[in-house]
């Protein structure tokens, strides 16, 4: 154990309440069911034609789940959030006077790009239709994040990171400086993204989509599949935490932001950025790489990606000293939501003791020196994990969890 | 990696400007650009140049001239949104004599934009649309998703610190500087980027016409005329400004040129329905009292105050009344940069440099059109200021409800 201890309490920020919804279903109970039992989710996609595509599946919310998510009015994504939001604000024990002042960031991607997908299908087959403003407003991942205010009533600052594929794990980075800083005592970070046409022809368009269930770090690894969900923490000043006797879930120890410079779309061989990152999060926890037993990569399953993440990991851990599995390969990729979902599956991780698997990893890539957890869970004895996401745009985002406990 | 300051014991609440970077109708530059524009007050709006208007309730905007965006090879690869991002934090980098790669690869970056790249999302979307799967193009794809201006300004510039992009609608220039200042705060990066941006394009301007957000709404003439009588909805515009902001140790350890300090940068959200502007009681505006707290600056030291008001009637209403709460009738003079530059999202860049200029010179924008102002319990700036104030406000109040408050001070 290192130096983690030098960090005071008074400067901790801590995780007080979970709320996620994920193709599993809604709840983060049924999503920690599913990750830990290793059940893979992805299947036929359903929710638009798919027809002509070289990848047709996805990891997609059942219809039956949708419904009874909120009301016909509200986007899928405002769905998605609200129910996440409501979940994570209830198991924190967050009452109104709380959520007056604190901070709400929310990361996406694409946002409410399915309902104004609707409208301009529609528009293009019948140029004459009027615009609904619903959709359009509905657009812009920002709208989720007024809808969520406005429903809980959130008064304190207000953002809508859109960092691609690293969205939401920034969003978790940024509220805890706001804590940390002393601007706020208490915020909600998070994300949410919904299957879009968008998404799904440009990811097949840029034939990074695999055909069959991801595979991330796999030696036939063909490509990424495509996920949907939104998952919410609930952010806290260890002090505050104290004061009104909240439920502590894990400590943030450390965040790192970091831009590659380098590709609209992939990272550089030596993956630069994202050691950056990690580095930086290790050094704002005062941690060691020696201190984190497990990662939960961005391993989404492309070729390029999982390479450079290997390359990265091996960088600032020494290859093999790890431990790593990607839970993209059970729910697919969330986009924007991805980073707060595998922030919750690290925080859970650290509570349980077990580590989810990486599905479809039959035959492990031996050039990614790492154990990467094949297809079953795994006990273990873990203090810290971290949770890494890389964006579009060269963004690189490490998260590092600690559990409770340990830095008490 | 940069970890912060050693010696610095509590995080920074200050910065300073040592650039500015504009890509704007009036043209390409830098601090002098802006300063020019508020100087000569002439509107660059006019009827809409780039696609045609025939058939549409509103013809004008302020354009970007083509004229305005680079023709390289390296500017081929990015669409008109990247290219004016780019060229914006180019030209503000090169103001704040951030040269090497080696002070550029700590610099951090966040760009506010409330659109988007929605031009190249719907060249996308017709590709499919008209030909099938086959008709996709993966090059245009990566542009689609909102953070590819900034990624590409990054790549362009070596920027290797943290980097962020903010959705948000009216005020996200605004909320670009905040959160600036909060990497800024909380030690991330001893400089940052903030960079609002926003364009026109045919099929945005056409659908905001249809359901009437710009002038003219109802009756009257098409005409952005904030807080007057006659104001019937904002005219669109476009552009990005950058700003670079610095810790002041780091500015100076490096001998930068300072333009202006920005004492405080709030934010905050009033819970509003989305797309909605919100209802405020007396006195609800922790926002603004906590930048005058933080900034220790008393009401009666603002001399000039930047509103995001752009001619919405509702938006006039609510933010003088805001002005009228907070300061009293004899409160700063109170204007706007619309009128001049049209409204866009990622504008409030621009405030920010203007308010700049403003406590730096005493240049300030004139409402010369407001012969009909709708209070008069507070005062509008439609005479040249005599000195500069020592402290100037930007303002921001959006539909969804955020607020934004940032004093910019005389160094």
């Amino acid at each position: 154990m290192s130096q983690r201890h030098v960090r005071d309490d008074e400067c901790r920020v801590v995780v007080t309440g979970l709320g996620v919804v994920s193709p599993y279903g809604r709840g983060s109970q049924v999503y920690w069911q599913g990750l830990s039992q290793g059940h893979c989710i992805l299947g036929p996609l359903r929710l638009f034609p798919t027809d002509g595509f070289r990848s047709r599946i996805a990891g997609e919310m059942s219809a039956a789940t949708v419904r009874a998510l909120g009301t016909a009015h509200q986007s899928r994504a405002t769905r998605f959030l609200l129910a996440a939001a409501q979940e994570a604000v209830c198991s924190a024990g967050l009452g109104p006077a709380e959520l007056t002042t604190a901070a709400v960031s929310i990361g996406g991607a694409g946002g409410g790009m399915l309902e104004a997908e609707d409208w301009y299908w529609a528009r293009y087959h019948q140029p004459q239709d009027t615009p609904k403003p619903v959709a359009l407003r509905s657009m812009l991942p920002t709208n989720q994040t007024d809808a969520l205010a406005f429903h809980l009533r959130i008064g304190g600052p207000r953002e809508s990171p859109v960092l691609a594929c690293s969205s939401s794990a920034a969003a978790i980075a940024t509220v805890a400086d706001l804590i940390e800083t002393g601007v706020v005592e208490v915020g909600l970070a998070g994300g949410v993204d919904t299957l879009t046409r968008l998404c799904f022809m440009g990811f097949n368009a840029l034939k990074l989509l695999d055909p069959q269930p991801c595979r991330p770090f796999a030696r036939d690894r063909r490509g990424m599949s495509l996920g949907e969900g939104a998952a919410v923490l609930v952010l806290e000043s260890w002090q505050h935490a104290v004061a009104r006797g909240a439920p502590m879930r894990a400590s943030v120890a450390g965040c790192g932001l970091s831009s590659d410079a380098f590709h609209p779309t992939a990272p550089p061989a030596d993956a630069e950025g994202a050691v950056r990152a990690m580095r930086e999060a290790l050094a704002r926890g005062h941690m060691t790489p020696a201190d984190i037993t497990y990662v939960n990569a961005h391993g989404t399953g492309t070729v390029q990606n999982d390479r450079a993440e290997a390359v990265a990991l091996a960088a600032v851990f020494g290859a093999g000293n790890v431990l790593v599995s990607s839970t993209k390969s059970l729910i697919g990729h969330a986009m924007g939501a991805a980073g707060a979902l595998e922030a919750v599956a690290t925080i859970l991780a650290l509570e349980t003791g077990l580590l989810p698997p990486t599905a479809n990893l039959w035959e492990p890539d031996p050039a990614i020196p790492f154990d990467c957890i094949p297809h079953t869970p795994r006990p273990a004895t873990l203090d810290c994990a971290m949770s890494n996401s890389f964006g579009f745009g060269g963004q690189n985002v490490s998260l590092i969890f600690l559990r409770p406990d340990v830095a008490g | 990696m940069w970890l912060g300051d050693p010696m610095m014991t509590r995080p920074a609440s200050r910065a300073v400007i040592t650039g500015i970077g504009c890509v704007s109708p009036f043209g390409v530059g830098g601090y002098d650009l802006v300063a020019e524009v508020l100087k000569a007050n002439v509107t660059a709006i006019q009827p809409l140049a780039g696609f045609p208007t025939a058939g549409l309730a509103s013809c004008l905007g302020a354009e970007v001239p083509a004229a305005c965006l680079p023709l390289t090879e390296e500017a081929r690869r990015w669409s008109r949104l990247s290219q004016m991002t780019v060229l914006a934090c180019r030209q503000a980098v090169a103001e704040a004599g951030l040269c090497s790669s080696a002070a550029l690869g700590q610099v951090g970056l966040v760009v506010g934009s409330q659109f988007g790249d929605l031009r190249s999302t719907e060249a996308f979307s017709l590709g499919f649309l008209r030909k099938g799967p086959l008709g996709l193009s993966p090059l245009l794809f990566p542009s689609t998703v909102m953070n590819a201006m900034a990624g590409m300004t990054s790549i362009a510039l070596g920027l290797k610190g943290p980097m962020l992009t903010l959705n948000q609608s009216g005020v996200a220039g605004e909320l670009a500087v905040a959160r600036a200042m909060a990497l800024l705060r909380a030690g991330r990066a001893p400089a940052v980027i903030a960079c609002g941006v926003d364009e026109l394009f045919p099929l945005l301007y056409e659908t905001l016409v249809q359901l009437r957000v710009p002038s003219p709404r109802g009756s009257g003439e098409e005409a952005c005329r904030p807080f007057d009588r006659r104001h019937n909805g904002p005219i669109l515009g476009e552009g990005a400004t950058a700003v670079v902001l610095e810790l002041p140790e780091h500015a100076r350890a490096r001998g930068a040129p300072t333009l202006a300090e920005v004492r405080s940068a709030c934010w905050g959200g009033i819970p509003t329905r989305p797309g909605r502007f919100p209802i405020l009681r007396d006195r609800q505006y922790p926002v603004l009292d906590q930048a005058l707290t933080d900034a220790a600056v008393r009401p009666d030291d603002v001399g000039m105050a930047y509103l995001s008001s752009c001619g919405d009637p509702q938006h006039d209403a609510i933010e003088l009344a805001c002005m009228a709460a907070t300061f009293g009738p004899n409160g700063p003079l109170l204007t706007s940069v619309t009128h001049l530059t049209g409204e866009y999202g990622g504008l409030g860049t621009f405030r920010v440099a203007a308010a700049a200029a403003t406590v730096r010179q005493g240049i300030s924008p004139r409402l010369d059109y407001l012969c009909q102002p709708i209070r008069t319990d507070v005062r509008f700036a439609t005479q040249p200021v005599t000195q500069p104030p020592a402290v100037a406000l930007v303002h921001g109040l959006a539909r969804g409800g955020v607020h934004t408050a940032i004093l910019v001070g005389r160094l």
